[in-house]
């Protein structure tokens, strides 16, 4: 079989000094359905990205047909042949499907859209493919294996040779998944070339051909699937090259402070991201959530917070249910929150360290003079402790925090967090992207609150140092549910995680025991 | 009350705020706020006096209209878009310089500060009696012998919806508005057509505004535009940025402006009877977001249970 | 990273004078094109407020009120909610305190309590006018500029109607009210001028507004909303009383503006149409780049300006409308975030090379 593109040698660097990709190889054979499977962060994106013309590379070069390719911006790999499904649709939902698809090279003469020749135009692409879709119907009335459709044929329709579908079953039904494998099926007989990227090892098994595997921005292996299983791809993937052992004293818990009960949640789109799932968090424990991202555990840090709705259940924080409460009546039950995305909910990039601190508490009593003026001195020595206590590298309080590195931001917010008097703190990736120093401070933090304060700690993360390191218990999401509960982190090897995070193993009710 | 001449008044108090509502609808599918409709008509109410005045040529000064307009839009596009400047402040700075700028360009060509009336021979484009209707009664009346600009107003209409709906400008437009990211993915520059809408909604504007100084006066005063351009914002944005809904609503404003001109005849105090559509406007407004509030939150417990 | 922000805060300085610079230079460019003598018309308008006491005096007679509505739009600002009401508010303010001050005023009231009685009516309309755009956004999300814009002109007319009917004096030839009763003018500091004892409300103002802004948890929950609304929701701050509170402050202190300008420097009411004061305390607002501290620089600044302006165009004829295109161009330059940013990060950038050089030698 001819190759039909070889990434060789591609060495990424980010403007801070991460390495995304390191010296990765990818060969693409005609006619192929090649899985790309890695765990976030692994540097699947970060290369596709690269294939697409999204981003420049420091190493390493392209190669299409066995031509050298310099690819520039999408525009040009889209002239090139390449195109991509992104797994959030790239759409526009009040227009038609023809209007979505011929976007960018619309039929007409005299600057006039001609409306029927582009459903024309689709209809034939969408025979020509198996891909049956109504070109006149409009995107916002469509489901999501439909609209998936329209990606595809929107790739189609510029001549794709190469197609990229970035985590396409995320959003499916099982229904539309086997219909999607169908059509799959169809468009590499038809001599296109696909990139699957997933983490859904049993559709790898299925669908692909080959498969490569990334961990840690570097290529891990690459082989034939009759050569692979899913376990065996699992060991490839999920492993750590460097194990950071953190010093810790067994947990003591004592009353419970979180009790999640039968909890579900729909997302916009009508999929079901949280699947009846019931756990506890007690004071002095620290309760680990690991998880492929995209399996619910986002969404059960939101909704303890407040910040996403609960569809189902109940949430009780303290004995006292949170269901349907503000953000502000929330916190006041004792509960923060280290957001996942740190420069939306985290902080004002353009106040200073001190606003950010104060933000939740610069109302007590406890700050005020006469009750109306703050008490400046007072806060300033808080702040200035806090700088101190979490070393947050910065010229003075009054710095504006958008001058701050990424890793000292997340101090500072940490900062705020871990001194909000709360009895619960939910930590959501609190570690994504920062350096050694400040990832390691954090953890430690997170490990001394618990211990000494007796503060109860959910702890949702991709890391996986961090999520068998940091907590004392475990438990495992795929798929919007719970599928395993390790009662000692520390017990638990990186090959066995694996195993349930991709779901090739999930614990029946009675292996997980009682989650309160 | 002559309820057909009041009538007539509405549609000819309608048409400035019939091309306000176009212009804001524009830049609205674009996903642009747009507040800076004033200052386009400003503009060009006061250039097409000016230059039909020194040409005696009233096409001329249709066209140096419109390219005032548009040369503001290009000024708005570049500091909102390349000097990053929020597009709302732009549009306030922009509506509150041109009050003083085409004073001062009025001065400098006119020495009048007030308005040019005494002093300039601008050229009004005239008004129309339609054959045939004309002479219908009842319709005829409140329909014939209006200024040609508002008739184009309803071309206008038709223009822009098929502009909106049925080009591949409009096409992009749309995308640019509902999701750049899904128009920059096939190629199409967010930037570009940003641009482009605002020129657009300047030769919109351009057409309000030179109805005012030229279709039913024939001079240019300071501050002529008195706010038209916020109350068609209004229709634009009660009306969710269609073009038919928006002209539809700000027929709605003109009848509070044509019912205050009818006050006069009641013997209501002056100023009062020009505060009044400030008024109502504000009214209708509340009304209409108290309305749509309550059939949200209506949907909303519909949903839940 | 203090050399960033030494080069950032010079930085801030270079912009604005520069963006000063290019507005000046259009006025030179105005002013060759209109005047016979471009030097001697230069001359007057950059010299001018100073040549003389009287003219300093028109200054300042203007500086005072911008302390008020500058600190006042600082709140609009802060919070980003941009309720422009202050035209309005200005004008309804010093129509009702001439009206009030005209029919109480010598009727044995004394005069301090006179004066602090009418500042208070001035505050209370401001601040009840402003509520109303406030509360449409906040409950009903209607748009607050728009609403704002609508009542400037609603209230404009009403003024002039109440002037007209209320207290109009019939014995002279142009609109104005009754004149005003003396025990309601705020003494002069430096006789014959328009120095008025109002230059200490304004300063007050600031320095109360300053302390707000910094001092109090309101300021803080103010600025935090205005710079990321997300993370004022998630940090749990009551975001509607927060903005709303922001803009009837914020126009309170329009109006007091307003009233104090009347009690400061007029011998009757006689505004016939928008001061335009609503939309310069939005420019001094912005050279003070949302700090009440700045304030007093940038009304300075503006005053200075618009008295150049008024001077020359009493010397040569220029209209004083280009004040109004020079302060756009200084909005839309000092505003627009991007204005030399480019070029900023390139010294930023060079610098902390430089730095990484030295170091690793």
């Amino acid at each position: 079989m001819a190759e039909v593109l070889r990434m060789q040698n591609i060495t990424k660097i980010y403007s801070n000094g991460f390495m995304a990709n390191k010296d990765v190889n990818l060969v693409v054979n005609e006619g192929e359905i090649h899985a790309l499977v890695g765990e976030n962060g692994a540097g699947k994106t970060t290369l596709m990205k690269i294939l697409f013309g999204m981003e420049d590379f420091q190493g390493g070069q392209i190669l299409l047909d066995g031509k050298d390719a310099h690819i520039s911006d999408p525009l040009d790999a889209i002239a090139k042949g390449i195109g991509m499904v992104h797994q959030h649709f790239m759409q526009v939902p009040s227009l038609t499907v023809a209007e979505n698809v011929t976007l960018g090279m619309e039929p007409g003469k005299g600057g006039m859209f001609d409306h029927r020749q582009a459903v024309k135009m689709t209809q034939e692409i969408s025979d020509k493919y198996q891909l049956k879709v109504d070109a006149n119907a409009r995107i916002a009335d469509m489901g999501v294996g439909l609209r998936q459709k329209v990606e595809i044929l929107k790739a189609l329709i510029r001549n794709c040779r190469i197609l990229i579908l970035d985590e396409p079953t995320a959003v499916l039904t099982p229904q539309e998944t086997k219909e999607l494998f169908v059509q799959l099926k169809a468009l590499r007989d038809s001599g296109i070339s696909i990139i699957f990227i997933s983490h859904k090892l049993e559709e790898v098994m299925e669908l692909c051909s080959r498969v490569t595997v990334l961990r840690a921005g570097r290529t891990v292996g690459s082989d034939v699937i009759e050569n692979l299983n899913p376990a065996s791809i699992s060991r490839m993937m999920v492993g750590r090259d460097v194990v950071l052992k953190i010093e810790k004293e067994a947990a003591k818990p004592t009353e419970t402070v979180l009790e999640v009960s039968g909890v579900s949640r729909r997302s916009k789109e009508h999929v079901t991201v949280v699947d009846d799932v019931s756990f506890g968090i007690r004071r002095g424990e620290i309760v680990g959530i690991a998880g492929v991202e995209g399996n619910g555990q986002n969404d059960v840090a939101e909704m303890i917070a407040g910040m996403a709705s609960i569809d189902h259940g109940d949430i009780q924080v303290n004995g006292k249910s949170i269901k349907g409460k503000k953000i502000r009546q929330i916190r006041e039950q004792g509960v923060a929150y280290i957001s996942e995305d740190r420069m939306t909910h985290g902080c004002a990039a353009n106040l200073p360290i001190r606003e950010n601190i104060m933000a939740d508490r610069v109302h007590s009593k406890e700050y005020k003079k006469f009750g109306i003026f703050t008490d400046t001195k007072k806060i300033n020595q808080h702040v200035e402790e806090l700088i101190r206590e979490y070393e947050v590298s910065c010229d003075d309080a009054s710095q504006p925090v958008r001058m701050l590195s990424g890793g000292n931001i997340q101090k500072v917010i940490v900062a705020r967090e871990f001194t909000s008097g709360a009895d619960l703190i939910i930590a959501n990736q609190p570690t994504r992207g920062i350096d050694v120093g400040t990832t390691e401070m954090i953890r430690k933090t997170l490990v001394r609150k618990a211990r000494e304060e007796g503060v109860a700690t959910l702890l949702v993360s991709s890391d996986l140092n961090e999520i068998l390191e940091v907590s004392d218990r475990l438990l495992v999401m795929k798929d919007g549910k719970i599928v395993a509960h390790f009662r000692d982190a520390s017990q638990v090897s990186e090959d066995l995680l694996g195993e349930y995070m991709l779901g090739v193993k999930a614990m029946t009710a009675e292996e997980m025991g009682d989650l309160l | 009350m002559n309820i057909v001449k009041f009538l007539y008044v509405i549609v000819r108090l309608t048409t400035p705020l019939i091309y306000g509502t176009l212009a804001a609808s524009i830049t609205f599918k674009a996903g642009l706020q747009n507040m800076a409709v004033e200052s386009m008509m400003l503009a060009s109410a006061l250039t097409g006096v000016l230059v039909s005045a020194y040409t005696q040529n009233i096409w001329i000064a249709l066209l140096a209209g419109v390219l005032a307009s548009v040369l503001i839009t290009l000024i708005i596009s570049f500091c909102a878009f390349v000097l990053k400047c929020d597009l709302y402040l732009v549009g306030i700075a922009m509506n509150t310089g041109l009050v003083g700028a085409t004073v001062f360009t009025m001065f400098a060509f006119t020495g009048s500060k007030a308005n040019t009336a005494s002093v300039l021979p601008s050229l009004a484009v005239g008004t129309w009696d339609v054959p045939i209707l004309k002479d219908i009664p009842i319709l005829g009346d409140i329909l014939s012998g209006h200024s040609i600009f508002t008739y184009f107003a309803f071309v206008a209409v038709v223009l822009v919806w098929v502009l909106i709906y049925k080009t591949k400008i409009g096409l992009r437009i749309r995308s640019v508005g509902e999701n750049p990211l899904a128009a920059e993915s096939v190629g199409i520059s967010s930037r570009k057509i940003y641009f482009l809408s605002f020129a657009l909604s300047g030769v919109l504007s351009a057409f309000g505004g030179m109805f005012m100084s030229m279709g039913y006066l024939s001079w240019f005063a300071r501050d002529m535009v008195a706010g038209r351009g916020m109350i068609a914002m209004s229709a634009m944005n009660i009306a969710s940025g269609e073009p038919v809904g928006s002209a539809a609503a700000a027929f709605m404003f003109g009848a509070a402006d044509a019912f205050a001109n009818q006050m006069q005849l009641w013997g209501i105090p002056a100023e009062l009877i020009s505060a009044f559509p400030y008024f109502v406007t504000i009214f209708i407004l509340f009304v209409m977001s108290a309305v749509r509030k309550g059939r949200d939150a209506a949907g909303k417990r519909h949903q839940a249970a | 990273m203090k050399e960033t922000r030494r080069i950032e805060f010079f930085f801030e300085i270079f912009r604005i004078v520069l963006a000063l610079a290019i507005a000046f230079g259009f006025t030179f460019i105005c002013i060759a094109f209109m005047t016979d003598d471009p030097l001697e018309a230069l001359k007057a308008f950059a010299l001018g407020p100073f040549s003389n006491m009287r003219r300093f005096g028109q200054m300042m007679g203007k500086f005072i009120p911008y302390l008020l509505v500058g600190s006042g739009m600082c709140f609009i600002y802060a919070a980003n909610r941009f309720n422009m009401g202050g035209e309005g508010v200005y004008l309804l303010s010093g129509c009702i305190v001439t009206f009030i001050g005209v029919n109480i005023g010598d009727s044995g009231i004394p005069h301090v309590l006179l004066v602090v009685l009418l500042m208070a009516v001035g505050v209370a309309i401001g601040a009840g006018a402003g509520l109303i755009p406030a509360l449409m956004r906040e409950k009903l999300g209607v748009n607050e500029t728009v609403i704002s814009i609508m009542l400037n002109y609603a209230l404009m007319y009403l003024s002039t109607f109440l002037v007209k009917t209320l207290m109009v004096d019939p014995n002279i030839s142009y609109l104005g009210s009754k004149p005003l009763p003396d025990n309601m003018k705020l003494t002069r500091l430096v006789p014959r001028t328009n120095i008025h004892s109002g230059l200490f409300v304004g300063l007050l103002a600031v320095v109360v507004v300053g302390v707000i802004f910094y001092r109090t948890s309101l300021g803080y929950s103010i600025r935090i909303c205005g710079s990321n609304p997300q993370f004022a929701k998630a940090s749990g701050i009551n975001m509607t009383s927060s903005l709303v509170l922001a803009q009837v402050i914020g126009l309170g202190l329009c109006g007091l503006g307003g009233a104090v300008d009347i009690m400061g420097i007029y011998d009757r009411y006689v505004w016939a149409g928008f001061t335009n004061y609503g939309f310069d305390g939005m420019l001094v607002a912005v050279l003070a780049r949302k700090n009440p501290w700045l304030v007093p620089l940038g009304s300075f600044l503006l005053a200075y300006m618009r008295t150049g302006a008024s001077i020359l165009n009493y010397s040569t004829e220029l209209p004083f409308e280009f004040v109004d295109i020079m302060q756009a161009i200084l909005v839309l330059l000092i505003a627009g975030e991007h204005f030399m940013a480019g070029f900023k990060n390139k010294i930023i950038f060079s610098a902390s090379k430089a730095k990484n050089k030295k170091e690793a030698a």
